[in-house]
């Protein structure tokens, strides 16, 4: 079983790696808003933690279940941006030896 | 914008007001919003920026604002301001419109994947492909039937305001092929009609009627 820590180090990466794919104009936070702006708010004062961990991860011993909540470009398809992360998160984790049990992908603005 | 600006969203407007006290934006009001894009969208507030329902009203709110500065430099706002209740019908779809709504499903060969657009992100599209129609500003969008449903016929509804002098047919049909045009390539619905409800006329500073 992995550690808290383990889970937000590997949010992280999801994280920057959901936000460097193109046409993702944004990564919303998955946990309900209000503790989401408190994990920002803590990020602005302590550095670069919780508000950077905005892909919600949790590792279990078959495997991850991953929550992505994004905004994408209207220039290219909604649908196919959605799949495109959704492999890519995959990807990731396969190459950390990582199963995904369940993974996410929601598209809450074309922007 | 200024505070007696129509543009400014009212909650003392007769009818809507309502429909802007009821709105899902993450605890925050379209006046808020408002004011926050007045001050340059800064400072940074999270709770905005990280509210997908907000940041869909932003979006139209600006596209809105950009009518506001015609009407301004047309010198007409006073003339609009006797009769601002479709600046007010407007202002309550944006809000109504951006929440997340229903979950609408895209397709994937991974048994282990949960892939989907959010109804309000497909409003909040549907409604900048017809802004983006010439002489044309958007209403209310209404997806109907059932979304959640791979498949399931579903019908459009769009509300319009056009601008004095525009062919309203010819307008109603460009903005039926934006809008059809957008969701075919954003979304996999199955999209059985597309309406165009022309709500009003606007006779807006130079393109008054002689």
């Amino acid at each position: 079983m992995r550690t808290i820590e383990q889970n937000q180090d590997l949010s992280q990466r999801l994280t920057e790696l959901v936000r460097s794919l193109p046409g993702v104009t944004v990564v919303y936070p998955t946990a309900a808003l209000p503790a989401a702006v408190r994990g920002h708010i803590v990020s602005t004062v302590t550095g670069p933690q919780e508000g950077d961990a905005l892909v919600l991860v949790r590792l279990g011993p078959v495997g991850a279940r991953v929550s992505v909540n994004m905004g994408v470009s209207a220039h290219d398809s909604a649908s196919e941006q959605c799949r495109r992360v959704h492999a890519a998160v995959v990807a990731h984790l396969s190459a950390e030896g990582i199963s995904a049990t369940d993974v996410r992908v929601r598209v809450s603005s074309i922007d | 914008m200024t505070p007696d600006s129509p543009f400014r969203p009212d909650s003392r407007a007769a009818g809507d007001e309502q429909d802007l006290r009821s709105v899902d934006l993450d605890g925050h009001t379209l006046d808020e919003l408002t004011d926050y894009l007045d001050s340059g969208r800064s400072p940074v507030d999270p709770s905005i920026e990280n509210s997908p329902g907000c940041r869909i009203a932003l979006a139209a709110l600006l596209r809105l604002r950009t009518a506001a500065n015609a009407l301004i430099e047309a010198e007409a706002a006073a003339e609009a301001g006797k009769d601002d209740r479709w600046v007010k019908r407007i202002l309550s779809g944006i809000s109504r419109d951006a929440h997340a709504g229903r979950d609408i499903p895209v397709r994937s060969d991974d048994p282990a994947a949960t892939l989907v657009l959010t109804e309000g992100a497909v409003r909040g599209m549907v409604r900048a492909a017809g802004d983006g129609v010439d002489g044309v500003l958007m209403g209310r969008c209404r997806l109907d039937g059932d979304v959640t449903e791979p498949g399931a016929p579903i019908a459009v509804t769009v509300e319009i305001s056009v601008l004095f002098g525009q062919p309203i047919p010819d307008t109603a049909a460009r903005v039926r092929s934006a809008v059809a045009r957008e969701l075919a390539k954003h979304t996999e619905l199955a999209v059985s009609s597309i309406d165009v409800d022309v709500r009003d006329v606007q006779f807006i500073g130079r393109n008054e009627p002689a």
